[in-house]
């Protein structure tokens, strides 16, 4: 005759299953951090960000494209700073509104990067990561790597390093 | 031999932003000139028309092939530039940017201050 479980069994019993629902979803992450541009939402693989900066001071320097704002002063160095709106056909943000600086690095350059808001940092599974769709805009094929969704929210995952590597060569 | 703490410069403004060259590239300060002859900073550099009502001067620079004028606007200063104040252009803006004979950016309490090169400047101007 089979023994009733007692509240002990029942509890370890979850939580092996717990653990072994763990070991299930052990699989390669990639740690993204999500930011927000014109109501969309994007991401850099947290690899490419050193550092993500609250608004800080951007000095313009005359001479360069739009899309780039000037320099930033971080702890005694200089960095410039991209507006990624305009990189990616958005409407630029105003720099008097509140923004979030991604200190990123890519194609053997650093730079800021100007965002409206960064919605999170986290690790997802690799596997949650869908290949770019080809009804992509010509523009961002180049530079999107990847799909996903968060918060029921598709994230847009973007190339830095072929983003910095076109915008040396001049283009956006 | 070690580094000075600081660097003597001429300072400016031109097109309504602060710049300045090496002290030791001018020779002196005059009055403006008003002769068409005489380039300004803007047409040089790249930078758009001084619009501020400041007046006018002219930097007599150093060249091998004798000098040659330049007109900016006030206040002309001579000044020691901080070393660490004193930075190479970040890789995209040197990429970027369009003004001819930029070489590196100060940035102190003041704002930024354009560290230019008028001998580059007027051999890109050619």
């Amino acid at each position: 005759m089979e023994q009733e479980q007692s509240g002990l069994d029942k509890i370890l019993s979850l939580r092996r299953e717990a653990s072994a629902e763990i070991v299930n979803v052990d699989e390669p992450t990639l740690k993204l951090v999500i930011f927000e541009l014109g109501g969309e939402w994007f991401a850099f693989p947290g690899e490419a960000i050193r550092e993500i900066l609250p608004q800080v001071d951007i000095f313009f320097v005359p001479g360069c494209p739009a899309s780039l704002e000037g320099v930033i002063n971080v702890r005694g160095d200089i960095e410039s700073v991209i507006g990624l709106a305009e990189l990616l056909g958005k409407p630029a943000a105003h720099t008097a509104q509140p923004s979030s600086i991604l200190r990123g690095h890519g194609g053997g350059m650093h730079s800021g990067i100007r965002v409206e808001r960064v919605v999170d940092v986290l690790d997802v599974v690799q596997s949650a990561i869908q290949p770019p769709p080809s009804t992509l805009p010509e523009h961002m094929r180049h530079i999107v790597s990847g799909l996903m969704r968060h918060q029921e929210v598709p994230v847009v995952i973007l190339d830095l390093n072929r983003i910095f590597e076109d915008y040396h060569r001049g283009l956006g | 031999m070690p580094l000075p703490e600081a660097l003597e410069v001429v300072s400016f403004m031109a097109g309504g932003y602060r710049c300045a060259v090496e002290a030791e590239q001018v020779r002196t300060q005059l009055p403006a000139q008003d002769s068409a002859s005489v380039p300004t900073a803007e047409q040089l550099l790249g930078l758009p028309c001084d619009e501020t009502q400041n007046a006018r001067r002219t930097l007599l620079l150093k060249h091998p092939a004798g000098d040659y004028a330049v007109t900016v606007s006030d206040p002309v200063e001579l000044r020691g530039l901080q070393i660490d104040t004193i930075y190479p252009l970040p890789p995209l803006i040197a990429a970027r940017n369009r003004l001819v004979g930029l070489r590196g950016l100060a940035l102190d309490a003041e704002g930024v201050t354009l560290l230019v090169d008028f001998l580059e400047a007027r051999a890109g101007a050619r």
